[in-house]
């Protein structure tokens, strides 16, 4: 079997035999792996995502119910999840 | 007896300027050039828009827009708190608005300030589950000038992002100058891997009227803006592009009826485009305004048009 006649055996084999042992050159990652660094960035910026999506909002309510809420008088009243949409 | 001077007298020197005038000339900041031209120019709408502002207290308020049209439908929610740290007379931080809407698309600004003269603002937008852009700005405020450098949509690991830097500084009286650098860098869509541009930016103002101008060598954006009376505002946008070859002219008038509550904006541009938008509050009592926009490109023969009601 001539080095060709092999290497023509090895292409063939690997559909028909799922259970082959013979690795396929394109079956190989060809991305590098991501640095200590960019895993980091990477990280951070989904932090600040979900920090932004989920987080931003109902911090700021937050505050605004820590303070309370006024009348037009000057009156100090407490707010409730209500207050959001009526009252 | 001749009077003897107390000897903690200090000699006459002096006083330092009080916080409240030391900030009287002040320029203020570079992208707030072609303000007050920006401001009459009509912000026009599409389609039905409801939006319910409620004030809880003078530090917090909360905002409902149901909105309905092409571009856009649904149900946005605002809310906007501003702390009690006071700098100056109507300016407390810090400040921080939040806007979402039924996708989960939200928006935020923080804006704060560092003393008598750093502000430091933030700014993100989330789309889709993204973060579609964010930016950061910091400003120093001196007597007669303005400095701030702005980076945004920072990504280390593709090694992209935008900084600019701002300079405005009070000469005289009226005449106010100043320069903006713009530094792109992103090593897959620019060739070279970067590319700046510098423009020089002059104002002058009058009582009556504002000149103010900025140009590089992309292009020029000049804006007049006079005030003919409390209730009359006329402006002038010229913009062009040396790159595009292209240049728009748009003329812009403000017109305030006190006596019947009616705001009305309103402008017209070289490539044949009208547009404008008509307020009313509908009662002097009750706080109900009433916004009309229309939007006509005469040669496209395209139109929009919006309607809207504003409570609050």
């Amino acid at each position: 079997m001539t080095a060709t006649g092999l290497s023509k055996s090895i292409r063939v084999a690997i559909p028909e035999h799922p259970c082959s042992t013979y690795f396929n050159m394109s079956d190989f990652d060809s991305t590098p792996e991501k640095s200590l660094f960019d895993q980091t960035c990477s990280a951070g910026a989904e932090v600040l995502r979900l920090g932004l999506q989920y987080g931003f909002l109902p911090f700021v309510l937050y505050l605004g119910f820590q303070r309370g809420g006024e009348t037009p008088t000057g009156e100090r009243v407490e707010l409730g999840f209500s207050s959001l949409f009526w009252g | 007896m001749s009077e003897v001077a107390p000897k903690s007298a200090a000699p006459e020197a002096a006083l330092p300027p009080q916080p409240d005038d030391y900030f009287k000339n002040h320029p203020g900041s570079y992208e707030e050039l072609h303000r007050k031209c920006r401001d009459i120019f009509p912000m026009c709408f599409e389609g039905a828009k409801l939006m319910v502002q409620k004030g809880l207290s003078s530090h917090f308020q909360v905002a409902h827009t149901v909105s309905i049209s092409s571009a856009n439908t649904g149900y946005r929610f605002g809310t906007t708190y501003i702390g009690s740290k006071e700098y100056g007379p109507g300016e407390s931080y810090p400040v921080m608005l939040a806007d979402t809407d039924g996708s989960g698309n939200t928006s935020a600004t923080v804006l704060h300030q560092f003393g008598k003269h750093y502000r430091l603002k933030f700014q993100g937008q989330t789309q889709q589950g993204k973060i579609a852009a964010a930016q950061t700005t910091i400003e120093r405020r001196g007597r007669l000038t303005s400095v701030a450098l702005m980076l945004g949509n920072t990504d280390l690991v593709n090694g992209s992002g935008i900084a600019v830097g701002h300079l405005l500084r009070r000469v005289t009286e009226r005449l106010d100058l100043g320069a903006e650098l713009v530094y792109q860098y992103d090593k897959k869509q620019i060739p070279g891997g970067q590319m700046s541009v510098l423009s020089y930016a002059a104002r002058y103002t009058t009582p009556k009227w504002t000149l103010s101008s900025t140009f590089s060598s992309s292009g020029i954006h000049a804006c007049y803006h006079h005030k003919e009376t409390d209730t009359l505002q006329f402006g002038v946008e010229f913009e062009s592009n040396f790159r595009m070859a292209e240049a728009v002219t748009t003329f812009a008038y403000q017109a305030e009826i006190p006596e019947a509550n009616v705001i009305m904006r309103a402008s017209c541009d070289t490539n044949w485009t009208v547009g404008a938008v008509f307020e009313k509050r509908l009662s002097p009592t009750l706080p109900f305004t009433l916004a009309i926009s229309g939007l006509l490109n005469h040669v496209k023969a395209q139109g929009k048009f919006g309607v809207g009601i504003i409570i609050g």
